[in-house]
């Protein structure tokens, strides 16, 4: 997922940024440190940065000419192809809109700069993905079916067929949509080559649960067995049928069993809605935007060790 | 716009060229087991920080990276590897050129250092500045590690900047 985009130049200007996750305001030191980087790296490195890996987060670059540099954050477990191809979309864009004013300064607010930003939001951006799995009848439908907007049908790059929502937002801070999507657990795990992409793209996943005990024993299982394969992404449980007070167990108890985040959920009850609005933008301002926030503690902490 | 003050001198323990690393990734799809060689590179210094720049690397045929040797079979292969890297040396011309750290895959068990691996390190790559490169083809994963005392584990991963040669 992409998390910020810098154009800057060599002498250390920056031409362009902008922050999809957490915090919009342009942080100085990150951008002083990319410049700084690229500088030294081109005289000790003996050539031009591809990337700059850390432990959560990588900058993937690519160059415009001798004066710009182009460079995108994406987190670690997003393939760099994907990212390398995104920075040429941008690269192209970028020229092909600013090519003449290049030896001027550009104006951010003029027209050209807006219509750049919706390219950017439209081409460039990708919203974060969280898919809904479990066993059937667990209510992963209904949990899609409370947002608003048309469920699809969508072919993945693997041409498997996936039940996807688009599902807009509001209120969130950097956030302003994501992708909810959903499969049955077992059918994504004994199909594991064939959802090995969408297994890769998912950001975050939110395992359904009936809240009963056989459920949970199984959901258990295919946990252990996602979580070797997607290492890199966040879990969570929804432990939907919380109105069946004989035979659910309570969320605390589900978590500790776990130890998993798990967020109490009925979907049939009133106010359904609203709730479910709530746990996913706490998940999203978990996983995204707070993680996204901790990336620029990092540099500077990265900063600081080896001055 | 904002204008930028360059004043610090920040450098990666890890600098390696783009097409040893996709050489690399390579090799380790193309083979079902644990394949392991050798990091080849030069030993730098700037700002009184030692960091190594990966230039080439070695693999042997049948050089099989496992658990089930102590210590991944290095030591069988060692003289195999002493001498292509004395020949690599020749033709290079580059008389700095030192083992720097070794890589191996892990295919499906994603990146870490196993104890056979560590032990591997200690043995074979004690140096700071010496590298364990992992590569995991499956999961399409890679990290770089180094000892490190001072952790529970025994080692540390490093960050590292993969670097493109050709546009100098």
């Amino acid at each position: 997922m992409i998390s910020h985009i810098y154009i800057i130049t060599m002498d250390g200007v920056v031409r362009y940024s902008k922050s999809f996750f957490g915090s919009t305001y342009v942080n100085n030191d990150i951008i002083s440190f990319l410049t700084l980087i690229t500088r030294v790296s081109k005289k000790i490195g003996g050539g031009n940065i591809r990337s700059l890996n850390f432990e959560n987060f990588n900058f993937v670059y690519d160059y415009g000419n001798q004066d710009y540099v182009f460079i995108i954050t994406t987190a670690s477990n997003d393939p760099e192809e994907g990212a390398q191809e995104k920075l040429k979309l941008l690269k192209e864009e970028f020229f092909k809109r600013f090519n003449k004013d290049l030896e001027k300064k550009i104006d951010d607010q003029s027209e050209n700069f807006k219509e750049f930003s919706d390219f950017i939001n439209e081409k460039i951006f990708l919203p974060p993905k969280i898919l809904l799995v479990g066993e059937p009848g667990v209510g992963k439908k209904s949990i899609m079916d409370l947002f608003p907007g048309e469920t699809v049908l969508e072919l993945d790059d693997d041409l498997n067929e996936v039940v996807e929502k688009n599902v807009k937002l509001s209120n969130l801070k950097g956030i302003s949509e994501f992708i909810l999507r959903e499969i049955n657990f077992q059918d994504l795990l004994d199909n594991f080559s064939k959802y090995k992409l969408l297994i890769d793209s998912i950001d975050i996943f939110c395992m359904v649960t009936n809240s009963g005990a056989g459920n949970l024993s199984r959901t258990k299982h295919l946990y252990s067995r996602l979580k070797e394969r997607a290492s890199k992404a966040d879990f969570y449980i929804i432990a939907n049928f919380q109105d069946s007070v004989n035979s659910a167990f309570e969320p605390s108890k589900i978590s500790e069993s776990f130890g998993l985040k798990t967020f109490g959920f009925s979907a049939i009850q009133v106010g359904a809605r609203e709730q479910i609005d709530r746990i996913i933008k706490e998940i999203l301002e978990t996983s995204i935007t707070n993680k996204f926030e901790n990336q620029n503690l990092s540099i500077n902490t990265i900063k600081s060790i080896k001055k | 716009m904002i204008i930028m003050k360059f004043d610090e001198n920040f450098v990666f323990p890890v600098y390696i060229n783009e097409d040893v690393l996709v050489k690399i990734k390579l090799l380790c799809k193309n083979f079902q087991n644990e394949i392991f060689g050798y990091l080849i590179g030069n030993i730098l210094k700037w700002d009184d920080k030692i960091y190594i720049k990966i230039k080439e690397l070695l693999f042997l045929l049948g050089a099989i990276h496992s658990d089930k040797y102590s210590t991944s079979q290095i030591e069988g292969a060692a003289g195999k590897y002493e001498r292509k890297f004395r020949r690599l040396k020749k033709r290079s011309a580059d008389d700095s050129l030192r083992v720097v750290g070794w890589w191996h895959s892990h295919p499906d068990f994603s990146c870490f250092l196993s104890k056979t691996d560590l032990k591997t390190q200690i043995y074979f790559f004690p140096e700071s500045y010496q590298v364990a490169l992992v590569v995991d083809p499956i999961k399409d994963d890679l990290q770089f590690y180094t000892l490190d005392k001072n952790t529970e584990k025994g080692y540390k991963e490093v960050s590292y900047a993969i670097i493109d040669i050709n546009s100098k």
